[in-house]
């Protein structure tokens, strides 16, 4: 079986998963295991397929023509390049994590339709694995939308929520006409490529004769592209329905989004300006301009994220945060593929590195978000606290995750900001524009600290609030089904860290045959050939040294001398209640609340997101009364006629003598008019 | 006799045959007759066109001898052409899906318009109007095209006063006054082209003057704008909403209206001799009624006017698009055409849909209607797909239809301008009508909303029917237009 074969396989298996669970649906149970059979072998297929095609040699197979447009040119041609493979690993392990949570995580909504759920969460996997596989803008596109649909429904899975329904609107409205874009840029690609067609190869080609022929229109296109891209990524500033739509789903399905969804922007990105766009002084300028919205989001997002209380609007802000960091990473690396290839690939491996690492921790931390709410019923920090307890394997988890996001060593996190920040300090010598970018990311890092653990104690450590007083004061953590999921990404988020050479070798298989920019600079001659230390090398010589084993080693040794200090000094510790300096203050209004954490921070930089809203406009009246031909022509004319109607029938008397009058008037006239005439 | 001429024939003759029993049969015989007679033409006109696929085919059967010049012998006769195959299609499959669903909808059951009597005279004028369309679709040339173009006019008067309410009767009235003005020129033009040319073929306004055929093709135009309400003829339709809501559907998705836009692309195809400032002229009046009609959207509160507007704007599609067959893009035509059909499945769901909210919650106000998906998860799957396929998701129908007159704008003079507004009109409509579906089926039910109940299974049939053909219909017109090429006259 080839790679491709794989690939449609597993999609063939997803369609028809929708179909039986949309039949099975009234079973609540029976329901969720058969969309987990059907996940599971999909994923079995895809990741097979996928990895064989990722660490296997050679070229792969021929891409294979499924269906053709005749006349339009444009053709489902299916092939797994090593970069589509990169997503497809991704995807398949994600799709099945995701799947495997919700089937104990869906028992929550006791009175909603699963046909609403599994069905939809299939074909948005179908919708995911085809548009990573296929071979033109036209199929690519088709199955672009056709995720953008299943997710919104999948936004909307609380359909009586009215906070629900109007994110859903927004998410679908605003990448609806994302899409658009692209499809705008598509069909001028189409109409400049020869012969006229959608394929990738055409739209290269394409891409090429514009650059020649006319820069301003290649700028429009690549602008497009970004837009949709961008938005899609939640990228500041067209990703503002991002914190809206997150939450809404249900949390399986939150973290599909942050798994899959949201990747496939970068896909698209690295698609379009790294594989596609030849590389030119294009390349130069849209690189800085990837990097520069990048930093924009790490920046407003992650400073936004610090004032939320509510467990997945925090962390979707920290999405946009962290694909500001992808961006970044993959900006700069667009920005050097002329001038400095091995920069380049540092930048490109960086940003892909850390979208690995982003979909392992971000799924991670929606998981427990989800795992909070399950068991709370609520997202809102305020009403939690103390919950490490009850849900002490989450706590652990969730600890790692915000510690991998935060970017702390050892956590795999850490790798990847590290080679951004390599990236950005070496690339600022040349162009310092990168090392304020690099400052910001590395201050951010820290504002991602302070969130997480906002998260971390607003949930798990301190007091109980009134709103899980209920819960017994012994483990009950949540059903295997949620714990492992998170167990799988908690360890990877770990053992990523420990050895990243591991995915990156990975990933540079992925990267470098994108681009011939890239073609003979190794992943050794950049990153070292220490398989667990990473010795990132610039103009020939060793610019910085990252070794996991022994920083953890080093870290491990300070907590054993912490703790044998701790243990030998004997430092009493006592458990009393807070001192509210002698007024009796009931525990509730005691209580400190997350809300009130990063006070100044909140207020500093309160006006850093801006939300767009609803955009209000004056209705058009004056073009409507143009339009209202009815109102200015029809309607007097017609009353015009009336009037001269009536007029007329005035004449009509009923008088005998009258009609006599006119008769011999009208004799006279004719009369006359015979005379002038004979004259 | 060839099989397909009887076949021809026979898609005139049943109908009307269905149409003169169903108006003298008892009133409860009369939708049996009337859906069998539907069901039939419906059979027969999917065989014409498998029949006729690729080579069409031509007849005349007779003339008006009498008449001075050429056009003794062979006036008229029957056509078959893959832009007349399209129409057909339209015509008899929706025809019959609607007539099936007012055998249901006009009914004392009605929550919204009980209905009581009347039926034999519905189903007279339903199906003669059925017949109109196919003579309309068939017709080889002009005049015989205007003999049925005017019968069209007649039934969808009749129709949409049906109930015989005021509002009803002034709406039929309206329509009847502004699409006869509009048929005025087509007499005009028929006229002024037997005068000069002695005949009534559509080739034949080739051999025009340059000066004479600007005149003939703008009053067709005028007739054309005048029965697809384009600008400055869009204000009938609203009103004409007062119809019964499936006497609206086959006016939008199918009849009447398609008929203008027909007229245009019959008139395009025949030669490719129209003059290119015709096409400028025909694309701004398609443009601007565009804009006139996606802004008219965002203040309606009937769902039934938020679809009459939302045809308006599609028809303007349909004209565009055939502009650019005019400046010589044969995937914009190609895009017309199927256009043409993708809509007419897309609009025939949705007002099916939006009578079957009206015939179970008794209201199409948008105000009042809210969380109906509860009580009515049919409708809200159809309208969803419906306005999926209306606005181009893929892989509903729209989205091929739109996507050739994407891509065809561009081969064209000044196309990324039209391509813009193009996609521009796409998200808004977009953006509205799912605003539309969000705030009529999600939510917590409204009272009116709480109390609907699900229509029986003739409603449910059709509009399954409906969600089917919007997948399936783009698949079924592609073959077809690929036929429309430049040079090849019909």
């Amino acid at each position: 079986m080839t790679p491709v074969q794989a690939v449609t396989d597993a999609v063939a298996v997803l369609v028809m998963g929708a179909a039986i669970t949309a039949l099975l649906a009234r079973s609540r149970r029976l329901c969720a295991y058969v969309a987990l059979i059907f996940v599971t072998l999909a994923s079995v297929l895809a990741f097979w397929g996928a990895a064989a095609r990722l660490l296997g040699s050679g070229s792969g197979s021929a891409p294979v023509t499924l269906a053709v447009v005749s006349g339009l040119g444009a053709s489902l041609t299916v092939a797994v390049d090593r970069f589509s493979a990169f997503f497809l690993l991704i995807i398949s392990v994600i799709m099945f994590l995701t799947t495997l949570y919700s089937t104990a995580f869906m028992r929550m909504y006791e009175r909603e339709h699963l046909a609403r759920y599994y069905p939809i969460l299939l074909l948005f996997f179908v919708g995911v694995i085809g548009l990573v596989s296929v071979r033109d803008w036209f199929f690519f596109l088709v199955f672009w939308e056709f995720m953008t649909i299943c997710s919104y429904f999948l936004v909307i899975f609380e359909k009586e929520n009215p906070v629900s329904l109007r994110a859903g609107l927004k998410y679908v409205i605003v990448t609806h006409a994302a899409t658009i874009f692209m499809l705008i840029a598509a069909i001028v690609l189409w109409h400049a490529s020869e012969p006229r067609s959608f394929s990738f190869a055409a739209s290269a080609q394409a891409m090429g004769t514009l650059g020649k022929m006319s820069p301003l229109i290649l700028h429009i296109l690549l602008a497009l592209w970004l837009v949709g891209f961008a938005t899609k990524a939640g990228i500041l500033p067209f990703g503002d329905w991002l914190p809206d739509a997150y939450p809404a789903a249900p949390s399986g399905a939150t973290a599909a989004f942050a798994g899959t969804m949201t990747k496939v922007g970068i896909y698209g990105l690295v698609r379009v300006f790294v594989d596609l766009l030849p590389v030119s002084q294009f390349s130069a300028v849209w690189g800085v301009i990837i990097a520069l919205l990048g930093t924009a989001s790490i920046f407003v997002g992650t400073i936004t994220a610090l004032s939320q209380d509510d467990t997945k609007r925090l962390m979707s802000f920290h999405v946009i945060g962290q694909m500001g960091y992808m961006f970044l990473g993959i900006g700069m690396g667009v920005y050097f593929l002329p001038s400095n290839p091995k920069l380049a690939l540092v930048g490109l491996l960086a940003g892909v590195f850390h979208l690995l690492n982003h979909v392992m921790y971000k799924s991670l931390l929606f998981f427990t978000a989800g795992s909070l709410r399950f068991r709370t019923g609520t997202r809102n920090l305020n009403n939690m606290g103390g919950l490490a307890k009850v849900l002490p394997l989450t706590a652990i988890m969730a600890g790692i995750g915000a510690l991998s996001i935060a970017g702390m060593p050892p956590f795999n996190g850490f790798s990847s900001k590290w080679l951004i920040y390599q990236v950005a300090v070496i690339g600022g010598i040349g162009f310092p524009l990168f090392l304020l970018f690099g400052v910001t990311a590395i201050f951010i890092s820290l504002v991602t600290l302070a969130s997480f653990l906002k998260y971390l104690s607003g949930a798990f450590f301190g007091q109980r609030s009134a709103g899980v007083a209920h819960l017994a004061d012994k483990p009950n953590d949540v059903p295997a089904a949620m714990a492992a999921p998170q167990v799988i990404l908690g360890l990877g988020c770990i053992a990523f860290g420990l050895f990243p050479m591991v995915p990156l070798t990975a990933i540079s298989r992925a990267v470098t045959p994108l681009t011939s920019a890239l073609g003979g600079v190794g992943l050794s001659s950049v990153l070292g050939t220490s398989a667990v230390g990473l010795n990132f090398t610039a103009n020939g010589a060793v610019a910085g040294v990252w070794n996991p084993l022994a920083a953890t080693a080093a870290l491990m040794v300070c907590v054993v001398i912490a703790v044998g200090i701790a243990r030998l000094a004997r430092a009493p510790s006592r458990v009393v209640p807070v001192w509210y300096c002698g007024v009796d203050v009931p525990a509730r209004t005691g209580r400190f609340h997350p809300h009130g954490m990063y006070e100044p921070f909140r207020r500093a930089f309160e006006r850093v997101y801006v939300t767009t809203g609803t955009p209000r406009t004056a209705y058009p009246v004056a073009l409507v009364k143009v339009f209202d031909v009815d109102a200015w022509l029809y309607g007097p004319l017609i009353r015009l006629g009336g009037r001269v109607a009536e007029r007329v029938s005035r004449s009509h008397v009923g008088i005998p003598q009258w009609y006599l009058v006119w008769q011999v008037v009208g004799v006279v006239i004719v009369l006359a008019a015979l005379f002038v005439l004979m004259r | 006799m060839d099989p397909i001429l009887v076949l021809m024939v026979a898609l005139l003759v049943v109908p009307a045959a269905g149409a003169v029993l169903a108006g003298v049969a008892r009133p409860r015989a009369a939708p049996v007759i009337a859906t069998m007679a539907s069901l039939v033409s419906a059979v027969i006109g999917v065989v014409v066109v498998i029949l006729g696929y690729p080579a069409g085919a031509a007849y005349r059967l007779g003339g008006m001898p009498w008449l001075p010049g050429g056009a003794g012998a062979g006036v008229f006769g029957l056509a078959l052409n893959p832009l007349s195959s399209v129409m057909v299609l339209v015509i008899t499959v929706i025809g019959f899906l609607i007539v099936l669903y007012s055998t249901e909808y006009l009914s004392p059951r009605n929550a919204e318009h009980p209905h009581r009597d009347g039926r034999q005279r519905y189903y007279f004028w339903m199906l003669l109007f059925v017949t109109s369309m196919v003579g309309v679709a068939l017709s080889p040339n002009l005049l015989q095209l205007f003999i049925f173009w005017e019968m069209t006019t007649l039934c969808s008067w009749a129709l949409i006063s049906h109930t015989q309410e005021p509002a009803a009767v002034r709406a039929g009235f309206k329509a009847l006054i502004m699409t006869h003005i509009g048929g005025f020129g087509f007499l005009v033009a028929l006229l002024l082209l037997f005068a000069a040319a002695g005949s009534f073929e559509f080739s034949a306004i080739g051999e025009l003057s340059a000066g004479l055929k600007v005149s003939v093709f703008v009053l067709l135009l005028v007739a054309a704008w005048a029965k697809s309400a384009q600008i400055p003829f869009h204000t009938w339709l609203p009103d004409a909403m007062e119809a019964p809501t499936p006497v609206s559907a086959y006016l939008h998705a199918a009849a009447m209206v398609k008929a203008g836009v027909y007229l245009v692309a019959r008139l395009v195809v025949s030669g490719w001799a129209v003059p290119q400032n015709m096409g400028i002229l025909l694309a701004v009046m398609g443009l601007l009624t565009m804009l006139m009609a996606v802004l008219a959207y965002l203040r309606q509160d009937d769902l039934k006017r938020l679809l009459a507007y939302s045809t308006i704007v599609h028809l303007a599609y349909v004209l565009v698009g055939i502009s650019l067959g005019v400046f010589g893009s044969k995937i914009g035509y190609q895009g017309a055409t199927l256009h043409i059909l993708c809509h007419g499945a897309a609009k025939g769901t949705l007002f099916l849909c939006v009578g079957a909210i009206a015939y179970g919650a008794g209201s199409r106000h948008i105000s009042q209607l809210s969380g109906l998906a509860r009580k009515m998860p049919l409708e809200a799957v159809t309208f969803l797909v419906g306005a999926f396929a209306v606005t181009g998701i893929p892989p509903f129908s729209c989205f091929w239809s739109k996507l050739f007159i994407f891509v065809g704008a561009l081969e064209s003079p000044g196309g990324l301008a039209v391509l813009i507004l193009l996609a521009t009109e796409s998200a808004i409509s977009f953006g509205w009508l799912m605003w539309v579906a969000q705030r009529v089926f999600l939510g917590r039910p409204s009272q009116v909303a709480a109390a609907a109940v699900d229509p029986p299974w003739p409603m449910s049939f059709a509009l399954v029917a409906c969600i089917i053909l919007c997948v399936v219909v783009p698949y079924v017109g592609l073959p077809i237009v690929k036929l429309l090429v430049p040079g090849a006259g019909f």
